[in-house]
């Protein structure tokens, strides 16, 4: 009797276990951006600059902000590739368009100049694929900011 | 005498204007100089290389190119690459174009005992940046980061000599 309990008592503690081990660990269906999928990305916007025969830089992260592709086009001044690559990681970790923190400053919101790992230029867009942030792009350089976030959206447009 | 003097006079003249002539002529052309700067489609040709190479040891690496102000020109991830080595190979490419040499130079500094090696600015004492070279000059740097120190660096090896066959076009593009 006091075997078949035990054996009861290691039952119930493993069911306990396993259910409560399937609330530790949830599985994200989330589509992560490939190299090939970042690279497609950078083409259209550097279809783009040479349309317009202007220089500029485009940075492509993952939703952690990390970069997986950047180029820099000929003759563009050398801070745009760190500019790009920031305003792309605000975008991603952020998860807005980094027009929306330059419209707030502008606005009067000063402080969020403070926030950490923000760059409130426009320029940088979230990537967004069934609901999930799932990277973003930059764009620094070209002739304009206003530029900046065309050049950022066409690229982006390359995926849809 | 009068004639000795005379002569001295009329060629130290001749000399002065001869000097001011050619000789700032010569002092104006030590001011500017021309220098080759690596283009994108030059960087996209070693990055290519890089990555086939990365593909045949079945690595999962960044490859960064540099300028030879050791500013970013060029980054690809590989896919599934730890996220550590985006600015692990920017720093690599950074210092194998800044000091002209590649990056393994002060690993192995620091590891014979040169510890202060690690305090030269703007470097890092990890294998696996090498220069960029074109008729002998240094015009950037290729930086792998993401397998072993060995891997990465033949990796940036492989890169780098995509630049051998490399062409060169004028600034007005012909």
């Amino acid at each position: 009797m006091k075997f078949f309990q035990t054996i009861l008592m290691s039952l119930a503690m493993i069911a306990v276990a396993m259910t409560s081990h399937a609330q530790m660990v949830k599985e994200v269906n989330t589509r992560v951006l490939t190299l090939e999928g970042a690279k497609t990305i950078a083409a259209a916007a550097a279809v783009e600059a040479q349309k317009h025969h202007v220089g500029g830089s485009i940075a492509v992260v993952d939703e952690g902000g990390h970069l997986l592709y950047l180029e820099r086009w000929d003759g563009t001044f050398p801070a745009s590739a760190p500019v790009a690559t920031a305003k792309a990681r605000t975008a991603a970790i952020f998860r807005f368009e980094t027009q929306v923190f330059e419209h707030a400053i502008k606005n009067g919101r000063n402080a969020l100049t403070a926030v950490p790992e923000l760059l409130p230029l426009e320029g940088g867009i979230p990537i967004i694929v069934d609901g999930h942030v799932i990277g973003a792009v930059g764009v620094s350089g070209t002739a304009s900011s206003t530029q900046d976030v065309e050049f950022a959206k066409a690229a982006i447009a390359g995926i849809k | 005498m009068k004639r000795l003097l005379t002569d001295i006079v009329r060629h130290g003249a001749l000399a002065c204007f001869c000097f001011t002539i050619f000789g700032t002529q010569t002092f104006a052309q030590a001011q500017v100089r021309e220098k080759h700067i690596l283009t994108l489609e030059g960087a996209e040709q070693i990055a290519a290389v890089a990555e086939q190479s990365a593909k045949t040891h079945g690595a999962k690496v960044v490859i960064a190119v540099v300028d030879d102000g050791g500013n970013l020109i060029l980054l690809r991830r590989l896919d599934d690459t730890q996220v550590a080595s985006v600015n692990v190979a920017i720093d690599k490419a950074r210092t194998a174009s800044i000091y002209r040499r590649p990056s393994k130079d002060f690993e192995d500094q620091v590891t014979s005992g040169r510890v202060s090696a690690m305090a030269l600015h703007g470097a890092v004492a990890l294998q696996g940046g090498i220069p960029i070279t074109f008729h002998g000059k240094v015009i950037g740097a290729i930086g792998v980061s993401g397998e072993t120190p060995k891997i990465d660096e033949d990796i940036a090896i492989a890169g780098a000599t995509a630049a051998q066959s490399f062409k060169a076009r004028s600034s007005d593009g012909s």
